[in-house]
């Protein structure tokens, strides 16, 4: 360990747990909220990208804003996980607690890789073609919608439509991952803040937690619905 | 014929040796606990195969859990030899060193990191000096209950031996000095040293390496609410974190 991250130490592992609320954990909750607008229909969904590219200096906000504390986050984050030697599997250690400190780690892990695929899978493809029309004075609409649907539903002849339940599962284990990580991170903010310091207080931290990761899930799945299994999903095709 | 109890012991001859497994089966008596199952091992060290072996050593003092000299781990949980009474001599007993200590022989480990954590941590009060310094400040009574709840930490190891974060690759502290910090830093003349104790734990291996997987307080036998001790520390080392950057220039000295 260098000196400088020695020195800064206590300060990094307080930055890292409070990027996972804000910046990262906002992130989450805001994206699933406008993400539920799949569930709507293909213009609300729509709306998403046209609004966020009404925002000035986009990029920057996008880079500095999210891209790097969650890179911050994850690199840091998989240095702790692979600190830890969980052990709920050492006979009567299998508190709830433990399994929360080891799935934290796991998620931890899983979301670093499905982040990483994510972003290459939309936000690039994204970028590239503003960058496109940046530079080469082209008109190119991204169409955020067929994009999404074409990764979970094929086209066949015909009209016929198939599920890619493979992209399915990963981004179902996605959703589920990330409202996990979020919720018990939640509680471990409170817990090691010092925000919840009684047993009690512990619990309702951990309620609440979880509560809010549920509300994320839910609004998650309903996006992945609405980009696959809603009537508009296969009438496009 | 009079009834037996088989103990699984895990034994190691000296330090860095290689572990191995052997079962003795010992004669029951009511009431009897880990550590007369080891004094029966000592009286008659044949194991069940009827290899006469050394007898298994470990390490005792008070037999009344409050030394914290025993602490083995007993059927995979960390514990006391003294206070786990052996109530089913059908269950056959599993007494392993605690795992995150240098192991001196069979069941002695050697705690002294824990103890140099106490020292490091400046975890006492100060009362000598060159002269009389008077009786220190009065505490009240409630501060006195909760407080003595935090001061029957026996170093005993427990939290150390189920934390996930505590381990070789790790520098972490456990909670046991943390919550000793917590108790001294309460102190009305332990306050002096308050921010010599939070500067050991914000340092790397201090409270922010703990993972909050609540084992510590769910195995600590003198049940002391070390994950409330964490979330209070954690607290304190914030605020006197922000204290240290931003508006205290004597610190500078």
């Amino acid at each position: 360990m260098s000196a400088a991250i020695q020195k800064n130490y206590f300060l990094l592992r307080r930055l890292h747990s409070l990027s996972g609320i804000i910046p990262v954990g906002a992130f989450f909750l805001i994206h699933m909220l406008l993400n539920s607008r799949a569930a709507q229909s293909p213009d609300q969904y729509q709306w998403v990208p046209d609004f966020l590219d009404q925002i000035p200096y986009l990029v920057y906000i996008e880079i500095g804003g999210i891209l790097l504390p969650i890179l911050f986050h994850a690199v840091l984050g998989v240095v702790i996980a692979v600190k830890g030697e969980p052990n709920v599997t050492r006979p009567q250690h299998g508190w709830a607690e433990n399994w929360g400190y080891t799935f934290q780690r796991i998620t931890g892990v899983l979301l670093f890789i499905l982040i990483a695929v994510h972003l290459w899978q939309t936000w690039w493809v994204h970028t590239r073609i503003k960058l496109d029309n940046a530079l080469n004075g082209t008109h190119t609409e991204f169409e955020i919608y067929s994009l999404m649907n074409g990764i979970f539903v094929n086209a066949g002849s015909g009209g016929a439509v198939s599920y890619n339940w493979l992209w399915l599962a990963i981004y179902a284990l996605f959703v589920l991952a990330a409202a996990w990580h979020f919720g018990n991170g939640i509680y471990n903010f409170a817990c090691k803040w010092g925000f919840s310091t009684s047993r009690q207080s512990q619990r309702f931290a951990l309620t609440l937690g979880l509560g809010i990761g549920a509300i994320g899930m839910v609004m998650g799945f309903a996006s992945i619905w609405g980009l696959t299994f809603a009537p508009w999903a296969t009438a496009v095709h | 014929m009079a009834q037996t109890v088989r103990v699984k012991v895990r034994r190691q001859d000296e330090p860095g040796a290689k572990s191995y497994w052997q079962e003795f089966d010992v004669p029951y008596t009511q009431g009897m606990n880990a550590l007369t199952c080891l004094q029966e091992i000592q009286k008659n060290p044949v194991t069940v195969s009827g290899q006469a072996v050394a007898p298994v050593v470990w390490e005792s003092a008070c037999l009344e859990e409050v030394c914290g000299a025993c602490s083995m781990r007993i059927n995979g949980i960390p514990r006391q030899g003294c206070s786990f009474l052996v109530l089913d001599p059908q269950k056959p007993l599993t007494l392993e060193p605690m795992s995150k200590f240098p192991v001196v022989r069979d069941l002695i480990i050697d705690r002294s990191r824990m103890f140099q954590a106490l020292l490091d941590s400046h975890s006492w009060i100060d009362i000598d000096g060159t002269h009389d310094l008077g009786p220190g400040p009065r505490q009240s009574p409630k501060d006195q209950s909760w407080m003595y709840v935090l001061s029957r930490c026996m170093t005993c190891g427990c939290c150390l031996d189920a934390c996930p974060q505590v381990n070789e690759k790790s520098d972490f502290v456990g909670a046991s000095v943390i919550s000793q910090v917590r108790l001294f830093n309460a102190h009305p003349s332990g306050k002096m040293h308050a921010d010599k104790r939070l500067d050991y734990l914000m340092q790397p291996g201090g409270i922010v390496d703990c993972g909050n997987a609540q084992n510590c307080v769910k195995v600590c036998p003198k049940e002391i609410p070390l994950t409330q001790s964490i979330a209070e520390m954690g607290k304190q080392t914030l605020a006197y974190g922000f204290k240290r950057f931003a508006s205290k220039p004597d610190l500078e000295m």
